[in-house]
């Protein structure tokens, strides 16, 4: 609701912040927010629901690991209470090296929500409160809208300067099974009918997208014998880099999963009853997320498959749910438990939830700045699946940047924005916003141009030092970061200059290792180089090999290594040369990234751009070349002449 | 800063600088129509420049502000944004006097309009969507073009010849690339030893690829520089001789520089469109003589970068000029010789031909005499001969003449050999597809796919004022 003078209008509370919903993405926003200052105030729907996993029951996984890792190093709380409530870990992709290398925690799901709870209301500043937002209150003065506050469902008015949307899944919500349709928020929740409508009136462009989640069962009921297997990691390794620093630190439980297949009969069963998928009779309008594809729609997309896996996942130490991964469907409930006689040990499935398909509003993510403030709306943040997102990763990541952002812009200060050659979350907020998505957008590996250096095992050094400047992390992590980085590079140092001679005992290790034998002396940094040798064998050689132990386990001023930092130390001598290689290219990128683009360039004088890429740089305005150069529609053509234009401008100006 | 682009009117002489019977003056600018309108007097029957209709001329007087004629000149009119610069735009055909030139620019800058910068008119065209970044490149190399060759190399390109070359490579790495972020994306099910072996193999053809288009870069470079012919021999066997005879059949001469005997004589002529660069050496003798010393010098430098080295043998000193060219052809070993028997008149029973027969039965030897046309013939097809089999005139090679390119393909290898040599080492997978990548990154800058800033910012101001 417009409205006309801001100062006169009768509101009941004054905040700096308000974050709606808080799922993933509004706690960490509130979170970081009131941590840097800002007066805020949480809505949710329910306050027992909270930091909700209504879908899968684990945090992490290929590149959603990374930005966990991310998320912890700026100083979130994703990363801990997902150490805190691990009840199975496991490195996935271990086999294909340190760039993709994923952890991926299975949760204690409710232990979770509770613990987040208690964050929440520990938090100073922070106010925690159960209502449904309506109405979004704006003024508009010189034709720029301008956020005002919220007004609740029972009419409180509560004021606030910025706004933050992490509404999730549940604007204008339907739940789609079979033939039955109604509204709902997912895990039956409420859903949030009337937020859409002050989108609209704010002109927001809106769109439509379409998830869906599989069945719970009670464990009793599955027959895990015909199974296989999926025992926990024997070693874990937390997502914080604070646990990364802790002895003791372990999962506290190390629950199985167990696989099993889908098979012919199963592909029969849904080809025979494709009739009876809300998806393919056209009830869903709603666009879903190819990655993350329904049963029916892996059936119908790869008729090549054979099998498919379904996986039973723990929902937690409290619980007899299991979580059936890969069963996700819009079907009849008599076709999910026709589907389920198909697939061994689930023949005789007791269903706890059925699984069940969601259609939802959210805001074009293309209406917004690389802030996650709207382009269109003063104060107007956005963050999570409003933005097209899927995933609890991906939106407790743009939830932290917005959070950080509004506070920084009630600081005065200019936003803070990662690149892609800087973080995932750097992609993650670039692809919302630059390149908009069609789908749910989930992050994977192979979006990131430069994953050689956007490891999990770096994050803190990639981005720690810029949660030290904006004061999100605390003293003790910053000087526990800091001692880290000392003693990476101490020993980086240390063994690029540590030589061994050519002597009898280097050509024994070099033959027992199986790498060809050196011809001169070589520094230890150089045996690691060989593909065949890891810096646990250098033990072997080295003269004064640094101890492994954890922070204070020492006596004060003996150097030692913690088993992360040994994997850091490890990964930046042994890639050395191709990471070089990819610094290369960032180098490249970076060029095109900072050249900025004034805010007040005028594209209709330059008639050298396509009419297309016109009209889209000038809705949007990029930052930067490098930015404009991502927006469909733009041509490289139309980049080298922006190119051209832009050092012209500047050669006038000097 | 005022972020706006303004073009003002720019004005330069677009022919050479220097006498000519005439000039061209080129004229662009929002507001070039009035200027020319006002300094340009129509002679009878001919229309105004405000009124002339695109794509016309007109003869009248050009004069300056007093109204006093500078010369008599012909006008022609383009229209935004149908001209060369996508402005309005005037070509001024005046009479080629430097002083004519002069007085017409100067009247143009007294009306407020500007010097043109290098490339500026170039700049222009390219801002007002006239052509694209490669487009200008290939441009560039049009006007630097000194021969028949380079040219229709140049405007091959300016046709994306290059270009569609390696959108090809590029989308066979691209394959590559998706079946690798499939084996890294999704755990369990595409990583198998084959789809490992066949990963290996792709790439490895794709290197072998970008080894044949660099060996064209050699002769890219010939069709640029010349084909490095070097005369060589004994003091006195007759190679002034000989290089005056090869240029004196050829008119042809594009540029030569003097030099005395005991320098090296350079020469540049065109044989069939062909670029040749001669060098005429000062004879191979170990010498006391301080300069000619230097001389001899340099001729072994020029011997060591000639695509091809005529030894010219002497009949009348045969023992110490056979020694010489032994000891040339040991020197070095991969150089490619033409051997020529000279002074044919002193020689009536050949002997000399005879003689480099006998110790070099492989190697294709001729005779010459001094002024027969016949045996320059036969010289100039032999060379021709070598030419071609240098591989320089064959026409379906991908032909790489701009250091860029090559430099781009260069790093292109580079990054696919790393990516081979990880596989090679046993090492993961990420590393292999992050060199994939940057190869891929290569190409697309190569292609312009994507936008290299450099490029960008160096581009125009390679061109040359009036262009």
């Amino acid at each position: 609701m417009r409205i006309e003078s801001p100062g006169k209008f009768p509101f009941d509370e004054r905040y700096d912040l308000i974050v709606v919903g808080a799922g993933h993405a509004g706690c960490e926003a509130a979170i970081a927010a009131a941590r840097l200052g800002l007066r805020t105030l949480l809505f949710t729907l329910n306050l027992d629901s909270l930091a909700n996993m209504p879908c899968n029951p684990n945090i992490g996984g290929t590149a959603k690991g990374q930005l966990v890792r991310e998320i912890d190093a700026l100083g979130g709380v994703m990363g801990l209470l997902a150490d805190r409530h691990c009840i199975q870990f496991r490195m996935l992709n271990r086999s294909k090296g340190p760039a993709v290398l994923a952890p991926r925690a299975q949760q204690d799901r409710t232990a979770y929500q509770r613990e987040m709870k208690k964050l929440l209301e520990a938090q100073p500043l922070l106010s925690l409160k159960q209502a449904e937002v309506c109405d979004l209150l704006w003024s508009e003065e010189d034709g720029r809208k301008k956020m005002e506050g919220v007004v609740t469902r029972l009419g409180l008015r509560y004021a606030a300067p910025r706004v933050l949307l992490a509404t999730g899944t549940f604007l204008r919500s339907k739940v789609i099974v079979g033939d039955a349709l109604y509204s709902s928020g997912p895990d039956g929740l409420p859903s949030a009918e009337q937020l859409s409508a002050s989108l609209r009136e704010l002109e927001l462009p809106l769109k439509r997208f379409k998830t869906g989640t599989p069945p719970r069962f009670h464990s009793r009921s599955l027959d895990f014998s015909v199974m296989q297997c999926q025992e926990a990691d024997e070693t874990a390794a937390p997502f914080s880099y604070a646990n990364d620093e802790r002895p003791d630190w372990r999962p506290k439980a190390a629950l199985p999963c167990y696989l099993s297949w889908s098979g012919p009969e199963s592909r029969e069963l849904i080809v025979n009853n494709l009739d009876r998928s809300p998806l393919y009779s056209g009830k869903i309008e709603g666009i879903g997320p190819r990655y993350c594809p329904s049963f029916e729609d892996k059936i119908v997309k790869f008729p090549s498959h054979e099998r498919h896996h379904i996986f039973m996942e723990p929902t937690g130490l409290d619980t007899c749910e299991i979580y059936a991964s890969g069963l996700s469907s819009s079907m009849p409930v008599d076709v999910q438990q026709a589907l389920c006689k198909t697939i061994p040990g689930l023949e005789n499935a007791e269903f706890m939830r059925v699984a069940y398909a969601i259609e939802y509003d959210l805001v074009d993510p293309t209406s917004l700045q690389l802030s996650l403030e709207s382009r269109l709306v003063q104060g107007l943040y956005c963050a999570g699946q409003i933005n097209g997102s899927s995933g609890y990763e991906e939106a407790a990541a743009q939830g932290l940047l917005a959070g950080i952002n509004a506070a920084l812009s009630a600081r005065g200060e200019d936003p803070l924005i990662l690149d892609r050659s800087q973080a995932y979350i750097g992609v993650l907020i670039d692809d919302l916003v630059t390149k908009g998505t069609d789908e749910p957008y989930r992050m994977m590996s192979s979006r990131a141009e430069y994953r050689l250096l956007l490891r999990q095992d770096n994050a803190d050094r990639r981005l720690s030092p810029l949660a030290v400047h904006l004061g999100l992390l605390s003293p003790e992590r910053a000087a526990a970061f800091s001692a880290k980085m000392q003693r990476v590079d101490r020993e980086i140092a240390r063994l690029k200059t540590t030589r061994i001679p050519a002597d009898e005992a280097l050509s024994r290790f070099m033959l027992k290792h199986g790498t060809a034998l050196p011809q001169n002396s070589l520094t230890l940094a150089e045996c690691l180089r060989r593909p065949e040798i890891h810096l646990d064998d250098l033990a072997e050689i080295d003269p004064l090999p640094t101890l492994t132990a954890y922070p204070g386990q020492l006596s004060e001023g003996t150097p030692f290594l913690t088993p992360a930092d040994r994997f850091a130390v490890e990964v930046e001598i042994k890639y050395e040369g191709y990471i070089r290689v990819e610094e290369e290219r960032i180098a490249r990128f970076v060029k095109l990234e900072k050249r900025r683009i004034p805010e007040n360039f005028d594209y209709s004088r330059l008639s050298g751009l396509k009419a297309e890429a016109q009209q889209k740089l000038m809705a949007r305005r990029p930052r930067s070349v490098g930015q404009a150069s991502r927006i469909s529609g733009v041509n490289p053509a139309d980049i080298s002449v922006l190119l051209v234009a832009l050092k012209e401008i500047e050669n006038d100006g000097e | 800063m005022d972020a706006v682009l303004a073009f003002d009117n720019i004005a330069a002489l677009s022919t050479p600088p220097g006498t000519s019977g005439i000039a061209v003056i080129r004229l662009s600018g929002p507001t070039v129509v009035s200027i020319c309108d006002q300094a340009f007097q129509p002679a009878a029957s001919f229309p105004r420049a405000a009124e002339m209709q695109p794509y016309t001329m007109a003869l009248g007087t050009f004069c300056d502000r007093e109204g006093r004629g500078l010369d008599q000149v012909i006008l022609s009119a383009y229209r935004a944004p149908h001209s060369y610069t996508g402005e309005d735009l005037f070509e001024i055909s005046c009479h080629g006097g430097t002083a004519v030139r002069r007085s017409i620019l100067e009247s143009l800058f007294e009306r407020g309009v500007r010097p043109a910068d290098p490339g500026e008119f170039s700049k222009r065209a390219f801002l007002n969507g006239k052509m694209d970044l490669m487009q200008a490149e290939a441009v560039m190399d049009l006007i630097h073009a000194e021969s028949r060759l380079q040219q229709q190399t140049a405007l091959a390109e300016v046709g994306g010849a290059l270009s569609r070359a390696l959108s090809e490579l590029s989308e066979r790495l691209y394959g590559v690339e998706a079946a690798l972020e499939m084996m890294l994306e999704f755990p369990d099910e595409e990583d198998r030893p084959e789809a490992r072996e066949r990963l290996r193999e792709n790439t490895a053809a794709l290197v072998t690829e970008l080894d044949f288009a660099l060996a064209g870069w050699k002769q890219g470079r010939i069709l640029r520089d010349g084909f490095r012919l070097v005369i060589a021999g004994r003091p006195n066997a007759g190679k002034s001789s000989l290089l005056n005879e090869l240029l004196g059949e050829e008119r042809a001469i594009v540029s030569g520089r003097e030099g005395t005997t005991r320098d090296t004589v350079e020469a540049l002529m065109e044989i069939e469109g062909i670029p040749l660069l001669i060098t005429d050496t000062a004879g191979l003798r170990d010498s006391e003589d301080e300069l000619e010393a230097e001389g001899v010098s340099r001729a072994r430098r020029a011997a060591e970068n000639a695509d091809l080295i005529l030894w010219l043998h002497d009949p009348t000193q045969a023992e110490a000029s056979l020694a010489e060219l032994a000891s040339m052809k040991e020197a070095l070993p991969q150089a490619d010789f033409l051997l020529l028997s000279g002074k044919a008149d002193l020689d009536p029973s050949h002997q000399g031909l005879e003689d480099l027969r006998q110790a070099w039965p492989e190697s294709q030897i001729l005779s010459w005499q001094k002024g027969e046309a016949s045996a320059i013939q036969a010289l100039r097809e032999a060379i021709l001969a070598r030419y071609e089999a240098a591989g320089a005139g064959s026409q379906n090679r991908l032909l790489i003449h701009n250091l860029r390119h090559k430099r781009g393909l260069e790093e292109a290898k580079k990054h696919l050999e790393l990516a081979l040599k990880s596989m090679d080492d046993g090492l993961t997978l990420d590393l292999t597809a992050a060199m994939l990548r940057a190869a891929q990154e290569d190409f697309a800058e190569l292609t312009g796919r994507e936008v290299s800033a450099e490029l960008a910012d160096q581009i125009f101001s390679r061109f040359c004022v009036g262009k």
